[in-house]
């Protein structure tokens, strides 16, 4: 678990523990993408490993791979050409296409970690699922229950006309 | 890594955890559940979850018993809010009819302020444009999705009935919400128009986007009706028109913080029937008319510019074009304000104080003498400029002919600019609403 000889040696090493008790150490640049790591290290330092007590080693490991990738975006290298918006986007894309059971998980590790453009991104990818579908289809798909009454549910269909077209 | 082999139970719901159903289904693979110690790689990860929801569907089809516990439902709102904040327009509207906690959450004024701010570096924010159409009276409020191309309709808007006539307010938008104004009400008479009072009022009624609910607002500090409006900076300011007694100089400005009026510095002169548009952040009143005399109003040319900083107006002289008429539709497209006069469309230049034509309306280039189209909704989106409605006028064998329109045309200003004549293209017609439009405007959600 321990990346030794790391190229850029005068960086700082954070040491994350996930709920299952597996160690993971990355750079300081790449805790800081999340807010509440960045808080976390500022308070205590980086001598003591930070236990992440509700995210498991499968999604911590995922988290951290995201923040790698985008930490590295924002560093300029003289012998490498910069990766370009598309690039990202495209490397997000790939990123968020799992099983939704991961997502729901990553959406929870990202609000907790409180990395805004992961968080960002994954509930762009749920929006996406949801949008263009009537709520019928919606509570069908997620599994969720009508629980209007019979009252509520005649004002919302007189007042959203447009969703019943 | 290691990490990457070995599946953990954190990731999983707590019904994959639990759920004897999805044991048994996925019994063959040697899952030890109880000791959280899933040795599978990770091709048969995915394998088995989609098993797992594969069986689960089919658990439902079969005994019709839902599973109580999805995914999506028991994320905190802060979270629900950023993935609604993300849909279309359309789809948020329909994410309120999902179930309670749902709309809940769909409705929170929240979700307009996240809107508004670019998300991932893309805009969310969609203008629509509302506008009330003559005919059928007593018809509510239509609202147009120019990405979308399809109308809804409003609920109906409180304190207006086919036995009262309401004119001369304003409309005007603040972001996600829709404003009406003042305006002079009338009980008018089945039998004759004659013997009908009419009140200038100071009332103000609030349309929420996100709620799809109309409410009252505080009211404006004078009653007036046929003045100029406009938003700035989060603020709708107001100023001249017409009184119960007489014509206004004044002016005020609405704080939706703290929903109070506030009035300011009153301009040079008194304007009823004028323009406001908001032009470089600031607040122009164009042209209007004066009394001249007891016989005759008389209009004007000018227009005045508010500055909010010191509390001043500045005078415009012969700002307008044409100083025999009140100021026709306008727009301000890309911060440019456009003015349909007649048949053309008309720029204006701040810096020369003048207008260049631009081109015309649809069909007012080939039909130039024998129609003229007025009434109509002229809003932007973008740089696209839209006229709606109205009521078309054309002469035929010596006869005058009136016809209400339910038509939408738009043309993209930003493309058409360079062209000699401008391109318009139809969006989705209002069906059965048509006719002169009494009040329109642009608010964004």
């Amino acid at each position: 678990m321990h990346f030794q000889g790391s190229p850029n040696m005068a960086e700082k090493r954070v040491k994350l523990i996930s709920s299952d008790n597996d160690e993971f150490e990355v750079d300081e640049a790449v805790a800081f993408e999340s807010e509440t790591l960045r808080n976390m290290i500022q308070d205590t330092g980086t001598n003591v490993p930070i236990s992440i007590p509700n995210v498991s080693s499968d999604i911590l490991a995922k988290v951290l791979e995201y923040c790698s990738y985008h930490a590295e975006t924002m560093e300029t290298h003289d012998d490498k050409p910069p990766i370009t918006d598309a690039q990202i986007r495209e490397w997000d894309a790939d990123f968020v296409d799992v099983h939704p059971a991961t997502l729901y998980s990553l959406i929870l590790a990202a609000n907790y970690l409180n990395i805004k453009n992961l968080l960002d991104l994954i509930c762009q990818a749920v929006a996406n699922n949801i949008r263009g579908k009537t709520a019928v289809e919606i509570r069908k798909i997620l599994h969720i229950q009508d629980d209007f009454t019979y009252e509520e549910e005649m004002e919302i269909r007189r007042e959203t006309k447009w969703a019943f077209d | 890594m290691g990490v990457a082999t070995g599946l953990s139970t954190g990731c999983l719901p707590e019904s994959f955890r639990t759920g004897k159903l999805c044991l048994g289904m996925i019994g063959n693979q040697k899952l030890n559940v109880e000791g959280y110690s899933l040795k599978i790689v990770e091709e048969e990860i995915d394998e088995v979850l989609s098993e797992w929801w594969g069986c689960r569907a089919a658990q439902i089809q079969k005994t019709g018993v839902e599973d109580k516990s999805p995914l999506i439902h028991s994320l905190p709102d802060d979270v629900m809010k950023l993935i609604f904040a993300q849909l279309p327009r359309q789809s948020l509207a329909k994410t309120r009819l999902v179930c309670s906690s749902w709309r809940r959450v769909a409705e929170d004024q929240d979700i307009a302020s996240l809107r508004c701010k670019a998300i991932l570096q893309m805009d969310v924010a969609e203008g629509w444009i509302y506008v009330l159409p003559d005919f059928p009276q007593g018809a509510p409020f239509r609202a147009y999705d120019p990405i979308a191309a399809k109308w809804s309709v409003l609920p109906p808007t409180p304190r207006r009935s086919e036995s009262q006539q309401w004119v001369g307010f304003a409309s005007v938008a603040l972001g996600h919400k829709l404003l009406l104004i003042g305006g002079s009400r009338s009980k008018s008479d089945a039998a004759s128009n004659i013997h009908s009072t009419s009140v200038v009022c100071s009332d103000v009624i609030i349309y929420d986007a996100l709620t799809n609910k109309w409410r009252k607002g505080a009211k404006m500090n004078t009653p007036r009706s046929w003045f100029a409006s406009s938003m700035i900076g989060g603020k709708v300011y107001v100023a001249g028109g017409q009184g119960n007694t007489r014509f206004l100089d004044s002016a005020e400005v609405y704080d939706p913080e703290t929903d109070t009026w506030k009035v300011i510095a009153s301009m040079a002169v008194q304007r009823s029937n004028c323009e406001g548009v908001a032009l470089d952040g600031q607040f122009w009143v164009i042209a209007g008319e004066y009394v001249k005399n007891h016989y005759n109003n008389s209009q004007r040319s000018s227009a005045e510019v508010y500055d909010a900083e010191t509390d001043t107006w500045r005078f415009v002289p012969n700002m307008y074009m044409d100083d025999k008429k009140v100021m026709e539709p306008s727009a301000v497209v890309n911060g440019e304000l456009i003015c349909v006069h007649q048949k053309r469309v008309m720029a204006y230049n701040k810096t020369l104080n003048s207008w260049s034509q631009l081109g015309h309306i649809n069909g007012g280039e080939v039909y130039a003498r024998s129609f003229s189209r007025f009434g109509f909704a002229c809003e932007s989106v973008g740089s696209n400029l839209y006229i709606i409605g109205g009521t078309r006028e054309y002469s035929q064998n010596r006869h005058r002919y009136c016809s209400a329109l339910n038509s939408v045309e738009v043309c993209d200003l930003a493309a058409e600019k360079q062209s000699l004549s401008l391109r318009w293209n139809s969006g989705a017609d209002m069906g059965g609403s048509r006719g002169t439009i009494s009040a329109s405007c642009v608010a964004w959600l």
